[in-house]
């Protein structure tokens, strides 16, 4: 392409001063792929002020002219009944908001039928405007017709077709653009009165010649498999098996490369870097927090190369409707078992592909409920813990009881997640009525792998771009909690520290850290719980990222091996207060310990994206605190009800 | 609150009453096809119109073509496109059966 | 409802061209009396014309008013109207046929809009001859004229989109091969 679109470095006007162009259209009208052909790579995603609904805007250049480009959230219809539906409206009104000075209505050539009452409620607003109408070569595969310059001529605006995903049409709906204050306007707007307006798209339709698609004869063989009552639900877990390992098993070698590129490089730091506390700041902390984001980047980005892939191909309603019942008793709807599911791997991913749902509500209930499916990171904790509390030997039936409890929190999880997002949907539906739900089943189509890449680039940057900072701050301000004040190697010596023994060193630093202070100073909210001052401090750092609760919990118990801290911890003792002397990892302990990490929020990073993807400091500081209320609460429950039964 | 029932007719414009004794969408068993005669729901008039919006717009030919394996929610052949309702939504839609 | 939708005429601004269904009405002429709701706005001068042409009804607007003001009025009327055909009273146009005028009109559309621009589009012209006893005669000019392609592509075009308008068309014939 020539005339490619795209920000160069030259001096250009405000964006602001550009004329703002709006694409609207049904969500799978193909509106994101003609938003991709315009606006290349520089899409920049943000949010409508005030809501949690995302905002696609880009920039188009057609020689030396540009154009703001707005993908506006996807819509049958201008009466609103949801949230995105509303902000739509509220951009189309110039509610506060400009509105668009043109408009791009995106419509699928295969559902013309339905959409042309769209098409009439949007023209009706009097904004400049021209239909782009896309898929039109899978309608004339499909036997079906239509003349564009005849529906043109009837709509009485410019009418384009463009196959997104080939780059067809696109040249030539850019130079469109040029004359967008000159496109004609309908004579008389089309009818309201729902009666009229079938009669208006009939009339019209016909003077088009439109002939409709024939029934796609791949989609209804495929779909008298996959949605098969019981084969399309084998079918179905199968898919699901395989989408959870992937995003799980085969995001570990990667991730483990991430991490064993950092931990060389924070190595390489404490060899050429001779002040151990610069040498500990830069390489644990500043590396070790970079680290910490990118560990991330496989994860999110196989997961999203799998979503979008299944959304092109038209799997993901059917999978929705597989599942819709389901989810329903949740209050969600099918589509939210992806994010869920993808939340066993990591919050992270889980909470950025609730992006797929259509209703913001769904959306914050999913957020809300995907940091209590057991993730990742939690499985190193529960495997230290459970190994504390339960002899390896133990069996309970044919099953061995490590692995029972391992199940039961895993379950604990899945529940307690429906159970979150049922109380989220239902306390944000107090008023008004709930959004209704209806589901496109588009034909199976393959995707472009343009449009693959780009959202799993969309998705890889945005995370990079908006939460690195979040991460890397917090996993500092740890560092220097944990760290500081500063003890001279005398002053260690004259405490008694052998300071050839780093672990006793790092112990010593700990123990008289603020992290410590810190510790001590919350040991009344935790002592209900058995949780002492050491572990205190392990679950103030767990609160960057879980992983860290073993190693610092290790570091803390002076452990030779920080890393399998198991036998120092079953020797520890309350050092102080009314239980000195007696062991702390008991059963009930280590009960509440292991309900509390199932329930805390102790991921900073998850708390950066909730507050990425919602646009506001508000639903993370909610997830932050009801999460860690119930945690509090339920290992309190926890602890009563082991201690009842072990006495 | 009073509740009232917003619905789009044949005429296509709002009458105050439902019609009883009428078959609805959730009635309709797979490969069976009616026509739609009016939109009905109760207390919400935006859904009526979405449920319009959709397609199910009074005179239209809608085929039903399966249900999910918990028996809910069903697809929909309507306006040459398929659609996934829930039996909640389904049930606005009050059709007749056409025989084939 | 007949299914109807307007659409504007080249050069005629309060000139409208409402497309309807070809097979509604067989005479082609002004319309000396139409029902009730139609009637009123012909008489009270909304509309200052009213014609019946193949597969269209045109309607004039009146003085000082304009479309965006009257259009849903004039279509909720002629809507109405539509629904009894026998109402209708069309004094046909006189010379030999009231149809060769009007299939005149629709076939300068064309040319004058999509298919003229198509020509235009790759060098040529398209002239309209004559239209007469539902033929069609047109002249290739420029690019077009000589060039195999370009001509059945032209007539093809031409023919389809006119007998969408004009169902009774019976040919498009090239003014050099006769």
């Amino acid at each position: 392409m020539s005339s490619a679109c795209h920000e160069s470095g030259q001096p250009a006007a405000p964006l602001t001063q550009l004329p703002q162009v709006a694409l609207v259209g049904a969500p799978n009208a193909g509106k994101t792929s003609v938003f991709n052909a315009l606006t290349g790579m520089h899409a920049k995603t943000g949010n409508y002020p005030g809501v949690t609904v995302s905002r696609f805007a880009g920039t188009c250049r057609v020689g030396d002219r540009r154009f703001a480009v707005e993908d506006l959230p996807g819509s049958y219809g201008l009466d609103p009944v949801s949230l995105d539906e509303q902000v739509l409206v509220d951009v189309l009104d110039g509610n506060g908001m400009r509105a668009p000075d043109a408009l791009l209505i995106v419509v699928d050539a295969t559902t013309l039928r339905r959409s042309m009452g769209f098409v009439a409620q949007v023209l009706a607003r009097g904004l400049p405007s021209c239909v782009v109408l896309t898929f039109t070569d899978e309608l004339l595969r499909r036997q079906g017709a239509v003349d564009v310059d005849a529906l043109s001529q009837a709509l009485g605006v410019p009418v384009v077709a463009v196959v997104g995903h080939r780059g067809h049409g696109i040249a030539e709906l850019r130079e469109q653009l040029l004359d967008w204050s000159d496109w004609p306007t309908p004579v008389i707007s089309p009818p309201e009165d729902p009666g009229e307006r079938d009669a208006w798209v009939e009339s019209v339709l016909s003077y088009a010649g439109y002939g409709a698609a024939q029934p796609h004869g791949r989609t209804r063989r495929l779909d008298a498999v996959l949605l098969h009552p019981i084969l399309g639900t084998v079918v179905f877990f199968a898919v699901m098996v395989l989408f959870f390992q992937t995003v799980f098993t085969l995001a570990a070698p990667l991730q483990e490369g991430v991490e064993a590129f950092f931990g060389v490089l924070s190595g390489w730091v404490s060899v050429h870097v001779t002040n151990p506390w610069l040498s500990g700041l830069l390489g644990d902390a500043l590396i070790g927090g970079v680290g910490g984001v990118l560990v991330f980047l496989p994860q999110i980005m196989l997961l999203f190369l799998l979503i979008s892939l299944l959304e092109g191909v038209g799997y993901m309603s059917r999978a929705a409707f597989l599942m819709d019942r389901v989810m329903g008793r949740a209050g969600l709807e099918g589509r939210a078992f992806v994010a869920l599911l993808s939340s066993f791997a990591c919050a992270i991913p889980g909470i950025m592909a609730t992006r797929t749902l259509p209703s913001a509500r769904d959306r914050i209930a999913t957020m809300m409920a995907a940091p209590l499916m057991t993730c990742a990171a939690r499985l190193p904790v529960y495997v230290v813990l459970i190994g504390l509390l339960v002899d390896p030997a133990a069996t309970f039936g044919p099953f061995g009881l490590q692995g029972l409890v391992m199940f039961g929190l895993y379950l604990l999880g899945a529940v307690s997640a429906m159970l979150a997002a049922w109380a989220f949907k239902k306390f944000g539906d107090r008023r008004g009525q709930p959004t209704p739900f209806y589901l496109e089943m588009p034909p199976y189509r393959l995707p472009s792998p343009r449009a693959v890449l780009l959202a799993v680039w969309g998705a890889a940057s945005s995370f990079l771009r908006k939460c690195s900072t979040i991460i890397v701050a917090t996993t500092m301000v740890l560092w220097l909690l944990l760290n500081l004040p500063l003890h001279s190697t005398e002053q260690m010596q004259a405490a008694g520290v052998d300071t050839a023994d780093s672990a006793a060193v790092s112990a010593y630093v700990v123990d008289h850290s603020y992290a410590a202070g810190v510790g001590r100073l919350v040991a009344p909210v935790f002592d209900p719980l058995g949780f002492d001052w050491r572990i205190n401090v392990g679950v103030l750092s767990a609160q960057s990222a879980r992983e860290t609760f073993v190693a610092t919990l290790g570091q803390v118990a002076a452990a030779e091996d920080p890393e399998d801290p198991g036998d120092a911890l079953r020797g520890m003792t309350y050092s102080d207060g009314p239980r000195a002397g007696q062991p702390i990892f008991t059963a009930p302990t280590i009960a509440a310990l292991l309900v509390y990490f199932a329930f805390a929020l102790q991921c900073m990073a998850t708390v950066g994206v909730i507050r990425r993807e919602t646009g506001t400091w508000r639903w993370p500081l909610v997830a932050f605190g009801y999460l860690t209320v119930t945690a509090w609460l339920m290992a309190y429950l926890a602890r009563t009800v082991t201690a009842l039964f072990v006495g | 609150m009073t509740s009232r029932t917003f619905e789009l007719g044949t005429d296509g414009r709002p009458r105050s009453e439902g019609r009883c004794g009428e078959r609805t969408l959730a009635d309709l068993t797979p490969s069976a096809t009616a026509q739609v005669v009016s939109v009905s729901v109760p207390d919400s008039p935006a859904v009526a119109r979405r449920l319009a919006d959709l397609g199910f717009t009074p005179g239209t030919e809608v085929r039903m073509l399966r249900r999910a394996p918990l028996r809910d929610p069903m697809i929909y052949l309507v306006k040459d496109y398929e659609i996934c309702l829930r039996r909640a939504q389904a049930s606005c839609v009050n059709v007749v059966e056409v025989d084939r | 409802m007949v299914p109807l939708h307007p659409q504007r005429c080249a050069d005629e601004p309060d000139l409208l061209r409402w497309v309807i269904p070809a097979d509604l009405f067989d005479s082609v002429g002004v319309v000396a009396a139409a029902p009730p709701p139609l009637a009123g706005l012909l008489a009270d001068g909304t509309l200052a014309e009213l014609r019946l042409e193949p597969a269209a009804v045109l309607t004039r607007l009146g003085p000082w008013h304009s479309w965006g003001d009257q259009g849903a009025r004039v279509r909720g009327a002629l809507h109405a109207a539509l629904e009894e055909t026998g109402g209708w009273h069309v004094v046909p146009d006189s010379g030999a046929r009231g149809g060769d005028a009007a299939l005149r009109t629709l076939a300068q559309q064309l040319l004058d809009g999509p298919v003229g621009q198509f020509a235009a589009a790759h060098g040529g012209r398209i002239d309209l001859v004559d239209a007469r006893d539902d033929v069609v005669t047109v002249r290739l000019a420029g690019a077009c004229n000589g060039c195999p392609a370009a001509r059945s592509t032209l007539h093809g075009q031409l023919e389809r989109r006119l007998r969408q308008r004009y169902p009774a068309l019976r040919a498009v014939v090239d003014h050099a091969a006769r």
